[in-house]
């Protein structure tokens, strides 16, 4: 008969007399509950306010592509395996190839012959973050230019220009024309060069024409003459094109290429001012929120200790009604929780009612653009929890006291 | 030589001795009971003088306190389903496994009732039905309450009720839980003789139907007498160093 006995602690009971004994004795539960509150909402527009400024100087970076990106600024010899496992870094979103720096010059000039433009052609494919979620020049006849290109060629999209390459031969040079289509115009600010944008493919032939081989795709011969000579498999590239997945990836990225022998060029120390900035706000958080957690924890801990001992004959009394030992110290835990919620739920509440009028009083602070404060769904959740974690610690002592009082107590009536 | 319980007997205590510290580690109070056995359903009146060691006899026979010694503690909290042997279970301090059969089988009524402030008689009653580890059972709390006179109590606070009715609303809660045994301290002890008669009275009347053998410390052997208790008196001597209490018949 006794092997039969649950003793399972029976949760969903306690907690329901936790919360009877709060309603009982609403005006404390009420005064604790506002105690919790406006410990709480300082801390959740403190944290409003270092989230909004943060986001704001973070967003301010993700605007401009490139701060994500990460040049080489000589070129060198960058195995396939080398491109292979920079690629599957998760903190890198876009890597392509490129041709060495020489290679890469090319001539533009319009179909009726006026202008001659200078310029350099950059592989580009999609998810391209200079392509902005356009579509990637593809094959051998597309390209992307410029706004500033686009004027002095004359080129709007749709437009045919001319392609030309050259290279010199035992001191003689040698060209080849190939007409491209325009399938899109970038803003220059966007390259800040006025170089175009090609698929990796016609970047690839031009480089392999100009370092004497043939290209039987274009029909361009090799310097030789005679049967054409092809170029073999590649190995290596010259260069890359890379970009971070985000903003925060660069100073680590460019690192670890730097680690690796690389010269490289970012825009690093914008990243790195922002994110001091940011680890500034957030040691300024945390030690308000450390202080205000600790005297949360304190009061509403004393409290319940307090509590426990003023009724310790009614929580004897549970006891020897059948409520077990760890049942009872559970009661004082979820108490502490109960009152948290309370008190942190209002707390949010009242700060997402006052976030537009925080938003109103600090707007354009320091220049900045769109909300100041900045709170989500997401930030009061965790707040939530974490306050209801924080009740739960607080009844923790007072629990383990409880655990202590013997049913026998209920029996005698002092 | 004392022997076992027979099916008819809920309880059988033998050789048990408990001692109660004073103010230095040396017991100030020894309470004897060489020969203690209850027949189910049988109403036992104990009575004594203050600090005699009624309640404390009480404890250890509603499982909550242990004795430095005892020969034989045999319990059979339902008839025809065997002899539960606690002397192990008690010497060894298995508090909760004797949680769990206290629950299940002993309901206390007390001197105050004790009746949890934060809920109304009717949720007192149904915690301790679901301590006890019954299904909920409002029409058995209903039915008790209405042989009780308390039915439109039902739904109040204990600080919204007189003493009488507290002390019969702590009677209902002990009852609800269908206990076997119900052991009652002083239930009497601040109520006025008319209400005090009315509180042993409906307790009498609703255990007695309920089939709960009742063992009730009083200072009123009067009273006990007339619901047909069958006495017992806890006789105290003093010795030397300690007091000796011992458990005798009236």
């Amino acid at each position: 008969m006794m092997q039969g006995f649950v003793k399972i602690p029976r949760f969903g009971l306690v907690f329901a007399l936790a919360l009877k004994d709060l309603r009982h004795g609403w005006p404390t539960t009420f005064c604790l509950s506002i105690a919790v509150t406006t410990t709480l909402l300082p801390l959740l527009v403190l944290f409003g306010l270092k989230f909004g400024v943060v986001t704001n100087l973070i967003d301010a970076l993700r605007a401009d592509p490139n701060v994500r990106e990460i040049r080489l600024v000589r070129d060198t010899e960058l195995s396939l395996g080398w491109f292979e496992r920079l690629g599957e870094r998760e903190d890198v979103a876009f890597l392509l190839p490129r041709a060495n720096f020489l290679a890469s010059s090319v001539r533009l000039r319009a179909i009726d012959g006026r202008g001659l433009l200078e310029t350099r052609m950059v592989p580009t494919a999609a998810g391209d973050p200079l392509l902005q979620g356009g579509v990637a020049p593809a094959g051998t006849q597309e390209i992307m230019v410029t706004t500033r290109v686009a004027l002095e060629a004359k080129a709007a999209v749709g437009d045919r220009l001319e392609l030309i390459v050259q290279r010199a031969v035992f001191q003689t040079r040698q060209a080849k024309k190939l007409s491209v289509v325009v399938i899109g115009i970038i803003p220059r600010d966007l390259l800040q060069t006025d170089d175009i944008l090609v698929s990796p493919e016609l970047e690839n032939h031009v480089e392999t024409w100009r370092q004497g081989y043939a290209v039987p795709e274009l029909g361009w011969p090799d310097d030789a003459g005679g049967e054409d000579r092809l170029r073999p498999e590649r190995q290596s590239y010259s260069s890359f094109r890379l970009y971070t997945a985000d903003v925060r990836n660069v100073p680590g990225l460019r690192d670890v290429l730097l680690i690796e022998g690389l010269d490289v060029r970012t825009r690093a120390e914008e990243v790195i001012r922002v994110l001091v900035i940011e680890r500034s706000l957030t040691l300024i958080f945390l030690a308000i929120s450390t202080l205000g957690v600790i005297g949360f924890v304190l009061t509403l801990g004393l409290h319940l200790a307090a509590t426990v001992v003023d009724k310790a004959r009614e929580l004897a009394i549970l006891r020897l009604l059948g409520l077990s030992s760890a049942e009872l110290s559970l009661l004082p835990c979820l108490q502490g929780i109960a009152i948290a919620a309370f008190g942190a739920g209002f707390a949010c509440v009242l700060a997402l009612i006052g976030q537009p009028l925080v938003n109103r009083v600090f707007a354009g602070l320091g220049g900045m653009e769109g909300q100041v404060s900045h709170l989500t769904g997401a930030h009061l959740l965790w707040a939530l929890v974490a306050t209801m974690a924080a009740g739960g610690l607080s009844g923790s002592a007072a629990g383990a006291r409880s655990a202590q009082i013997e049913p026998r107590r209920g029996l005698r009536y002092d | 030589m004392t022997e076992g319980p027979t099916c008819d007997d809920i309880m059988s205590v033998t050789g048990l001795t408990m001692s109660r510290p004073g103010l230095g580690e040396e017991p100030n109070f020894l309470l004897s009971v060489p020969d203690f056995k209850v027949r189910r359903g049988a109403r036992i009146g104990l009575i004594g003088e203050s600090g005699s060691g009624k309640t404390t006899f009480l404890e250890v026979l509603g499982l909550l306190a242990w004795p430095d010694a005892v020969t034989q503690y045999d319990f059979a909290p339902a008839a025809g389903q065997g002899v539960m042997n606690l002397r192990e279970a008690l010497q060894g301090r298995q508090s909760s496994l004797l949680t769990e059969l206290r629950a299940r089988t002993i309901g206390f009524v007390l001197q105050d009732g004790g009746l949890l402030p934060y809920l109304t008689v009717r949720e007192n009653a149904e915690l301790s039905q679901r301590l006890s580890r019954q299904a909920s059972a409002p029409e058995r709390i209903k039915i008790l309450a209405q042989t009780m006179g308390i039915v439109d109590y039902l739904d109040r606070y204990q600080s919204t009720l007189s003493g009488g009715q507290r002390q019969r609303a702590a009677v209902l809660r002990t009852l609800a839980a269908n206990v076997s045994l119900l052991l009652a301290d002083e239930p009497t002890a601040s109520l006025d003789p008319r209400n005090s008669d009315a509180v042993l009275e409906a307790m009498v009347h609703s255990g007695t139907e309920a089939g709960a053998t009742m063992i009730v410390a009083s200072h009123n052997a009067d009273l006990l007498a007339a619901y047909e208790f069958e006495l017992m008196r806890i006789e105290v001597s003093e010795g030397e160093t300690y007091r000796h209490a011992t458990l005798v018949a009236a």
